[in-house]
Order: C-alpha cells, then structure tokens, then sequence
C-alpha cells in the first residue's frame, strides 16, 4: 500500500466520520441546517477517497474488487457517491444521510481491520463480465442503502416522540419518503438482476456452467428474490408504509450477509477475496 | 373447473407463497451440506460425525436442489407466471389500444394529483395554451371541445408484463437447457488425439431427455504452454491449444484457459483442469516394454501431482506422485515448468509393499524379475466439453428481463385531464393527473405543469 494511499484513505475516513457524526447530531439537536454541513463533508471525504481508490488501481493494475479491504473502500465510496448524486437530484434525499454515512464509515473502518497488501488478480478473473458483476454488485448496494436510510426515517418519524415533532415535522413527508425508498429499491433491484447476469455470464465462460448452486450464488438469488418480493408486494398486493419500511430493514440485513459475509462463512467461490 | 383452474393460477398471493417458498428452499439449501459441492467420499466422511446431516440426508435436504420439492415449486411457480402474465398482457394490450380521449364520469375528481386554476381569458385560448404547455413537457394530448386528455409513456403499460414474460423465458431456457444438457471430462495427454467417443470420458452426463447427437470429431491435443500471455500482454496462465478434428480436417483450434473455451458444433471446450503425465513403462530383464503408459496425475494441493494406476498383467497396485521442478516457480498463476522432475513411486501387490521409493527422469527400479522406469514426461490436461442450447436463450432472457425493468420504472404511464370550464365567476381551468407507479415525481412533475399552465392561462392585466 502506497502512503499517498494510506494517508487519503485516513483522510476520508475521518471527514465520513465527521459527516455521520453531524447527520446523527442533527437528528439528535434537532438542527435541520447542519444536515449541509454533513453533505460538504462527505464530499471532502469523497475526494481523497478517490485518490486512494486510484492509487490503489494503479498500483495494483486492477480494480478495487479483489481483497476485502478493496471490497469495503469501493462499497463505500459507490454508497457515497449515489447518495450525493441523488441530493443533487432531488433534495429530499438528503435525510438519508443518517444511514449513509454511518454505515459508509462503518465500511471503511472495517477495511482498517482486514490485510490492505494488494494481491495479484487470477487469470480467471480478467473478465469484463467479472467487473460488470462486481460494479452492479456496489450500485445495487449503494441505491438499496439510500432506499433503506429513506425506510429508517420513515420508521422514525412514524415514531414521532413529541419532542423531536418539531424537527421531524422538517422531514419529507411519510408517504414521499416511502415513495422515494421504493424507486430507489427499484433502481437497486435492476442493478442487483444486471448483476446475477453478468456473474452468470462469467461463470459460464469460466467452469462452463452458468449457477452452480454455489452459496455465494445462493444467497445472490435470495437477495434478488427478497427484493423481488418487496416490489411485488409493492406493486400488487398494496403494500407501503410502515410495514414496507420494516420489511426494507429486514432485507437489508440479507444483502449485507450476501454481499460481505458469505464469503468468509462459507468455503465457496468468493471465500479467495474474503481475507 | 377451467374458472377455478385459472383463479388459483392467477393468484398473486400464490405468487408471493412460491416465492417465499423458493427463498426458503435456498436458504436451506445454504445451510445444510449439498452433496453436489462435496466428492462422495467427503461427504461420508462429513456424515460419520454429524447425525444432523444423516437425518438431513433422509429427507432428502441434502440434494434440495434436486429434490421434488424444488422442482414442483418452480413448476407451478411457471404456471402461476404464465397465467399472471397472460392476464397482465391482456390488461396491457387493452389500455395500449384505448383511445386516446377523456371519457369516463370524471376522471379529474378520481385523480391522485388536482389542481384549479382561475382565469379571465377565454375558454379556446386557455385550453390553446394548456395544449402546447403539455407537448412541451412531452405529453401527446388530444382534445375535445373543453377538454384535454393527455398522456406519455403509453408503451409503459407492457412494461410489467413484459418483465414476467422475460422471467418466463429464462425458465423455460433453464428447463430445456436442464433437460438436454450434455457435460463431460476428459483427461488428454499434450500429442495425443482423443475421439469424442463414449469410453473416453473420465465422466459424462448424458441429457435426461434428449440424444446426444452422434460425435464424429476428434480433440488433438497439440500442445501445452505453462504461462500464456494474450496479444495485449495479459497473462492468462496455463492453456492448452486444442485442434478438434473431423474427417481428418481441423475444424477450429486455438487456445483454451481461464474464461475463454472454444466451440464447435454447438459444444464448448474448457480447460477444467492441467497437471502432468509421466510415462511410466513396465520392462522385463531384455528390456522389451511389458506394458505402460503416459499416467495423467493431477495437483494433490501439497505440491505433488498424484496418478494411481495397475500394470497391465500384475497384480500391483501403484501410486505415484509426481514433483515436477525443484526450483521455485517464477508465475503465481501459470502451470509448473518441468526441471529435474521426481516421482515419489509406491507399488503394493495386495498387502505386500513391492517398492517405496523414489525416481528421477530416465531412472528404474528392478521389481521381482521386471523393471519399472520413468521414461518421459508430458503436460495433461481435463478438457470439459459442454453443450447447453439453453444457455443463449436464459443470458437472451435475463438482459431482457433488464430492458423489462427499465420499462417498468423509466417508461411509467402518465397521464392527465385538463377541463376548461367558464361560469360566472369566470373561467376555471381543472387539472388532474395519474401515475402508474411512482407518485412522488410525479406530484414534482404535475406541480411544475400546473404552475407552468397558471403561468400560461394567467390574467394579461396581472
């Protein structure tokens, strides 16, 4: 790992640190304008974050997908980028930050705790269709989170202590909040089939077979199912709301053991990036 | 009975009961042992200690993928696919051909989004104005007499039907793909010619509907290079350069390794698989070969490359584990380059142990009154030869499925009515709208329209 690395991924990790501390705060001291403070510094954060992530392309003449500690960063930096590009788009977003950037940080944090050597990428994973599944992979990650941060608040503001009404009152109203975390399922639940395609793609190209009923695979599919489920009830059986946003909170649970733990529970195709 | 037939197979619950089910199903299948990951052996060994795995096994758990269960629930999930999509379809096709006018009691009042806009200006220049302000936001409207009807995205409302025909597709890609799939191994020594014939596969599974079709080709090994490197410079590792030969003339060649095969009448070839192949020849005290052969041996994961055979003729039982280099290996990823091999040689007749030794290139050891020598040695490789119609048809199904989704929620159905209504007060301007999915943009959306309008149809004077 080179310094100028080490030294902007420290840097990025601390600014998402300062940028989740004033989303939580905001919420906690009711201080509706701090919430653009908190996006400054997640832009602040997002620059040496890039310079981190490119050093490392550099260096390592691959792509930020092959150790954990690679895996982590670009989930993160993918997770902070949507959710800055969703704020330009529509401003509502922007109370989304609450989940976003603590769990953004979280994932960084974590990539402290695992080996950042670089290692060399095997023959069989030079593939375009390897980098489209691993890229969808982060999209779908990084939309479903915003929908899910959209969810929390819902949740919250269902809650509405008396004393925080005032504040909350300051929220995008319940039912733009719920709408806003189903498009955003909807965007991730294209990413999510975009990947499963392209790792099927692969699969075929390298053993000759597209599934394999590997767990990595298995748990690909539960997590396209589950979100699957969420859009059908969505759209056919009526479902929103409070129930909607809990079951996003359960899903969410899903995708994060599908896409991070998986690997390191079982001994399958993914384990070799798990270290 | 049809009625009835169609009622449970249209049920969206039963849907959602599928699915669910199909979840759990996986779930279960991540959890508990499947046999199709393990060797046999593995297996058992792993049910000796675990009688969890022996009651999973029972009831069958331990093949999930296999089982009844998961097949009756993919197939009535098909049906259930079929008779929802068939329903959408029609739906689909009915608003799809609709004209496109107001009608209906009043569709302003049954709106999701409504406004009211005064103003003083006539009825005709209002509803002009109100015209061209929804063409310019893309809307294609048609208007009678005091009314407007306008909508965009029309083609979306196949959008959804169109998604569960695409995962229709990928079913029935997987059913048939499933059904005459063909897959088998073979272990090929660098020089030799193997006939695409039944006794040569290591192993076969052979389609469990269909014929394989008659394989009159020949797969010649030409030759093994331990680290290629693309023309761009990429090292891709070990390849094995394949000529597949049919009445004496090459029909295609080139290299196989990691992510890229050959093909060749509907059937690919993969590298599964490289290592080597020492010759190991028997010799009696004259030195006539008794018998022998190039032993293909493949990576023991300890550094060895191990083959187990039984001379022609004996009754000995061998293994033999080969080192092919003793010097370190310069590529993490290619295949090991030759240099001062050794066979680590074990030869046992029924319980007795013959030899336990060690042999360099062109060395023997005399056993009895015969000789057993390492004579030569050469690469191997498993090929992998795979035939799978349906795989163009699922990879056709899913980026399908992909433009599917983007038309369900990039191409939404909007729409709006606009009544221009004059009464002594003056003139009024009623504004409603409907989306099929997604309200929030739209409310974005008909707020800018309406203020636009306001804007339009607003007083000169003001």
């Amino acid at each position: 790992m080179s310094q100028i690395e080490w030294i902007t991924y420290i840097a990025a990790s601390a600014f998402y640190a300062v940028s989740a501390a004033i989303y939580v705060f905001s919420v906690v001291f009711k201080k509706e304008h701090w919430l653009k403070y908190g996006a400054t510094c997640a832009i602040f954060g997002l620059v040496p974050h890039s310079i981190a992530l490119l050093a490392r392309w550099i260096e390592s003449g691959h792509g930020p997908y092959y150790s954990m500690y690679e895996v982590f960063s670009s989930y993160a930096w993918v997770s902070v980028v949507l959710f800055l590009l969703s704020i330009i788009r529509t401003n509502k977003t922007r109370f989304a930050g609450l989940v976003v950037m603590p769990v953004s940080f979280i994932l960084m944090g974590l990539g402290f705790n695992v080996s950042m050597e670089i290692s060399t990428v095997p023959p069989s994973l030079n593939s375009f269709w390897l980098v489209a599944h691993v890229g969808f992979a982060k999209l779908g990650f990084g939309s479903i989170l915003i929908a899910t941060g959209m969810s929390v608040l819902h949740l919250l503001k269902e809650r509405e202590p008396v004393r925080y009404r005032e504040f909350f009152e300051r929220f995008p109203p319940i039912r733009i909040m719920d709408d806003l975390s189903y498009q955003f399922v909807a965007v991730g639940f294209i990413f999510l089939t975009i990947m499963v395609a392209a790792g099927a793609i692969w699969a075929d190209q390298t053993w000759g077979r597209y599934w394999g009923w590997d767990p990595i695979e298995i748990w690909s599919l539960i997590s396209w199912l589950v979100y699957g489920v969420y859009l059908h009830l969505r759209m056919n059986v009526g479902w929103g709301g409070k129930r909607a946003a809990w079951l996003m909170v359960f899903n969410m649970v899903i995708l994060i053991f599908s896409l991070f733990a998986t690997g390191i529970v079982y001994d399958g195709l993914h384990s070799a990036y798990m270290t | 009975m049809w009625k009835n037939i169609s009622i449970f197979f249209k049920s969206k619950q039963l849907a959602l009961f599928l699915i669910i089910l199909l979840i759990l199903i996986a779930f279960i299948g991540s959890i508990v042992p499947q046999r199709h990951t393990y060797t046999p052996v593995h297996f058992e060994s792993l049910m000796e200690y675990n009688p969890w795995l022996v009651a999973s096994d029972n009831i069958g758990l331990t093949n999930i993928f296999s089982s009844w269960m998961f097949f009756v629930t993919v197939i009535i999930l098909l049906f259930n696919s079929a008779f929802c999509t068939y329903g959408m379809l029609r739906l689909a096709i009915r608003r799809f051909g609709a004209d496109p006018v107001f009608k209906g009691k009043d569709p302003i009042l049954a709106s999701q989004n409504r406004a009211q806009i005064s103003t003083s200006k006539r009825s005709e220049e209002s509803l002009s104005q109100v015209e061209s302000t929804l063409r310019s936001k893309r809307y294609r409207t048609s208007r009678n007499k005091n009314r407007i009807y306008s909508e965009k995205n029309r083609l979306g409302v196949f959008g959804v039907a169109f998604f569960h025909l695409c995962i229709i597709l990928v079913f029935v890609a997987v059913l048939y793909g499933g059904a005459g799939r063909m897959e088998g191994k073979m272990q090929i020594v660098e020089g030799q010619m193997l006939l695409a014939q039944e006794e040569n596969y290591g192993y076969l599974h052979k389609p469990p509907l269909f014929k394989i079709p008659p394989q009159d080709f020949g797969i010649y090994f030409e030759k093994f290079n331990p680290n290629y490197i693309k023309s761009d410079g990429t090292l891709m590792g070990a390849a094995s350069k394949l000529l597949i030969v049919e009445n004496e003339t090459v029909t295609t060649s080139g290299f196989v390794y990691s992510n890229r095969q050959i093909s060749y009448n509907g059937i690919k070839f993969y590298q599964a698989d490289y290592g080597f192949a020492p010759l190991l020849l028997l010799k009696n005290s004259a030195g006539d070969v008794l018998s022998g052969s190039y032993m293909p041996s493949f990576y023991d994961g300890d550094g060895g490359y191990v083959s187990q055979f039984t001379p022609t003729d004996t009754k000995w039982y061998s293994t033999a584990t080969l080192y092919p280099s003793d010097v370190p290996q310069s590529s993490e990823f290619g295949a090991d380059v030759p240099h001062n091999p050794k066979i680590q040689l074990t030869v046992f007749e029924g319980e007795n142990e013959l030899y336990n030794g060690t042999l360099v290139l062109n060395e023997s050891v005399s056993i009895g009154n015969v000789s057993l020598g390492f004579y030569d040695l050469k690469y191997a490789s498993v090929i992998s030869l795979v035939s799978d119609k349906g795989t163009p048809i699922l990879f056709a199904g899913f980026w399908l499925s992909v433009a599917s989704l983007f038309t369900m929620y990039f191409m939404i159905p909007r729409r709006i009515w606009v009544e221009v209504l004059r009464n002594g007060n003056g003139t009024f301007v009623y504004i409603g709208g409907k989306t099929d999915r997604f309200r929030s943009s739209f409310e974005d959306e008909f707020l800018k329209i309406v203020e636009e309008i306001g804007e339009v149809v607003k007083d000169e004077s003001d």
